[in-house]
């Protein structure tokens, strides 16, 4: 049987067509090769705080880990700062909106195990400053700071020995961070001997009361040691205020915290060691450990952050330089 | 049978019109029901640089009226605040992902506002109203569609204010300028970027202001600081290096250079010099008060963002602006701007 010329043609011509409707469905439809499926993530991050200030570095590590993960972050500040019952009507109210995961800066952790408890919250939890070892989060990406405490205990007798009285200050009833930095102090410091006392700012928020009795008690050297960063910042800002009489007071001033303001009185000579960490790695890997959640990954655990105790002239270090101001 | 067939017919167009009606109703209805639904909307903001301290001012205003708006309707407001530092690339990307995101509106203070075309076309091809404040792009651009709007200052009354601000000093104070007697102020200049409107605007209509009034000033040098405080203040010690004593008055664009200038004045130890800004920024209002800073011009911040989340919510919500909004061209909107002078 001979194939004519005409019959070779039409063939042909069949042959193409259907090449070209192969090469359409190959290229513009994914019934031969599948797309791969990209889902955007929604992941509310809320702090407890009603301003970011203290999240520059966090915020941007967040922003770049939702840039590569394809995650969708909204960032929610509280309109009172520290108001544990609206922290918790904003996380119901971004599991309405949506959100697959939230990452949570808890006012107080145990409000938010009370909603895990009675079913009213049904997506993962990711704690930021608290562990969940003792919470019913998911997950939390956090630093030890009784370990941080403890690095700043020896600093401070390694400078100013045993003979003096630490004075460890704090600003309101304070939270588990706080605690466990305070744990790490004192234990260094009753170790060595050396005597602590404690002093609620309570009702003396710029602590003006705090340093004009010590300073009629003749107190002149005082050694203290802020647990949260509100005390610290109000203790260093009446170092640098307008009374040169008080410039001086304070033998040495600590804490812990990285914002623009603590890293300036530290620059300035007011505050004279801050225990550091890594806020862009913390935003970064709390996004992160977010989207693995809201994929669906087996419950995480505690992601524990190093820090690192500075000083004055460890501001030029380029590696704290880079990771104090990320340009990202 | 022709009959039947025509019967057929009409009964086929009628139902094809009621389909059409009924689709009109329900596409109207799902639409009502979207708006009446809506239980948050998301604006993308786009910021030419996180670290300039008056568009930080304005994004802190911006963050309390959308506090406010959630408290008082109970619509959350998913703020989405981005940093283009300084790079129209990463700006345009930004808007891009805003878009894919489902933002309801942007809100962008451009980069570089000769180059908002490329914004303003994803913009419009997803139909998403825009505001830019703050950095004004052309007006051929702004033109391109209805749904653009701009948010400033008026950069003449500005340079004119200033202008005030100087005259006034003068009259009071001759000698305070006027620091070697000779019966002319020498002046240097710090100016914003090249490239923004405001910058050259102010310094046109605060020189000519001057002279206008008779305010004798002679210039003795000037320099692009690009609005940043660490550029005026590094120009400013080689101008005290290079004219030693002969700096009588420095006029500057805006509140961060006068500061700049300011600081490097305290470095070098140079006293009586006079430094005048523009913005009104906290720090700024600070340095009046301190005495460093002759004064200033003050935009009203909370006017300008209240006035802007207005345009924002109504534009996410889908409603009409609000009619008691005043806008030039029904596009633009001029911030009022008031003194601030050494008591």
């Amino acid at each position: 049987m001979k194939i004519t010329k005409k019959k070779k043609e039409l063939y042909f011509l069949i042959l193409y067509e259907i090449i070209l409707v192969l090469l359409f469905l190959a290229s513009s439809t994914d019934l031969i090769i599948k797309e791969r499926q990209n889902p955007v993530y929604q992941v509310s991050v809320i702090i407890g705080d009603s301003n970011d200030n203290d999240y520059v570095n966090f915020r941007k590590g967040m922003d770049q880990a939702a840039l590569e993960l394809n995650a969708d972050v909204s960032f929610v500040s509280l309109y009172e700062r520290n108001h544990e019952a609206q922290q918790m009507e904003m996380v119901l109210r971004e599991q309405r909106e949506g959100a697959r995961a939230i990452v949570l800066d808890p006012v107080e952790a145990a409000q938010l195990d009370r909603l895990l408890e009675r079913g009213q919250l049904e997506i993962p939890v990711i704690l930021t400053g608290a562990s969940m070892a003792d919470h019913k989060a998911w997950g939390a990406v956090t630093t030890d700071y009784e370990k941080m405490g403890r690095m700043l205990g020896t600093e401070i007798l390694n400078r100013h020995g045993t003979g003096q009285t630490v004075w460890l200050l704090e600003q309101g009833k304070g939270n588990w961070m706080n605690r466990q930095f305070e744990a790490g102090i004192q234990a260094v410091l009753s170790e060595a001997g050396c005597q602590a006392a404690y002093y609620n700012t309570g009702e003396d928020p710029d602590l003006a009361s705090f340093f004009f009795t010590r300073k009629k008690q003749g107190e002149p050297d005082l050694v203290i040691a802020c647990l949260d960063q509100e005390s610290l910042l109000a203790a260093a800002d009446r170092l640098a205020g307008s009374e040169p009489a008080w410039n001086h007071l304070a033998a040495g001033l600590y804490g812990r915290g990285t914002s623009v303001s603590l890293l300036n009185h530290l620059e300035q000579g007011q505050i004279t060691g801050l225990c550091v960490t890594d806020d862009f790695t913390a935003g970064y890997v709390s996004v992160r450990t977010a989207v693995e959640a809201a994929a669906g990954e087996k419950k995480g655990k505690d992601t524990l952050l190093e820090s690192w105790y500075i000083e004055r002239e460890d501001l030029q270090d380029p590696a704290f330089e880079k990771m104090l101001y990320p340009i990202e | 049978m022709k009959k039947t067939v025509r019967l057929k017919m009409l009964k086929l167009h009628k139902l094809a019109v009621i389909c059409l009606f009924a689709g009109i109703c329900l596409s109207g209805c799902s639409k009502q029901a979207d708006n009446q639904e809506k239980t948050s909307i998301r604006i993308g903001v786009s910021l030419y640089r996180g670290d300039d301290i008056f568009i930080n001012n304005i994004r802190s205003e911006l963050e309390r009226e959308a506090k406010s708006y959630e408290q008082e309707t109970g619509i959350k407001v998913n703020l989405d605040i981005q940093d283009a530092k300084g790079s129209q690339h990463i700006q345009n990307s930004q808007v891009e992902r805003f878009i894919s995101l489902g933002c309801d509106v942007l809100c962008i203070n451009p980069v570089d506002r000769m180059d908002a075309s490329s914004m303003i076309d994803q913009a419009m091809t997803a139909e998403v109203p825009v505001v830019f404040f703050n950095r004004q792009p052309v007006e051929e651009d702004m033109n391109r569609w209805d749904q653009l709007y701009y948010l400033g200052v008026d950069p003449k009354e500005s340079g004119i204010l200033q202008a005030g601000i100087v005259e006034k000093y003068y009259k009071e104070n001759p000698e305070q300028l006027d620091l070697n007697g000779n019966g002319v102020i020498s002046y240097v200049l710090l100016e914003g970027e090249s490239s923004h409107q405001d910058a050259l605007i102010r310094t046109e209509w605060s020189i000519q202001t001057l002279k206008d009034r008779g305010v004798p000033i002679e210039k003795i040098t000037g320099g692009i600081a690009n609005w940043e405080r660490s550029q005026a203040s590094a120009l400013m010690e080689q101008w005290l290096k290079k004219y030693p004593g002969e700096i009588e008055l420095v006029i500057c664009n805006n509140d961060d250079m006068a500061l700049g200038a300011i600081d490097a004045v305290k470095r070098e130890g140079a006293s009586g010099i006079s430094v005048v800004g523009i913005d009104g920024v906290e720090s700024g209002l600070e340095a009046v008060k301190e005495g460093t800073m002759i004064g200033t011009v003050s935009s009203n911040k909370e006017q300008y963002a209240k006035v802007m989340f207005s345009i924002l919510s109504d534009k996410a919500m889908g409603r009409e602006l609000d009619p008691e909004l005043e806008l030039e061209n029904g596009k633009y909107y001029r911030c009022p701007q008031t003194v601030k002078e050494q008591e």
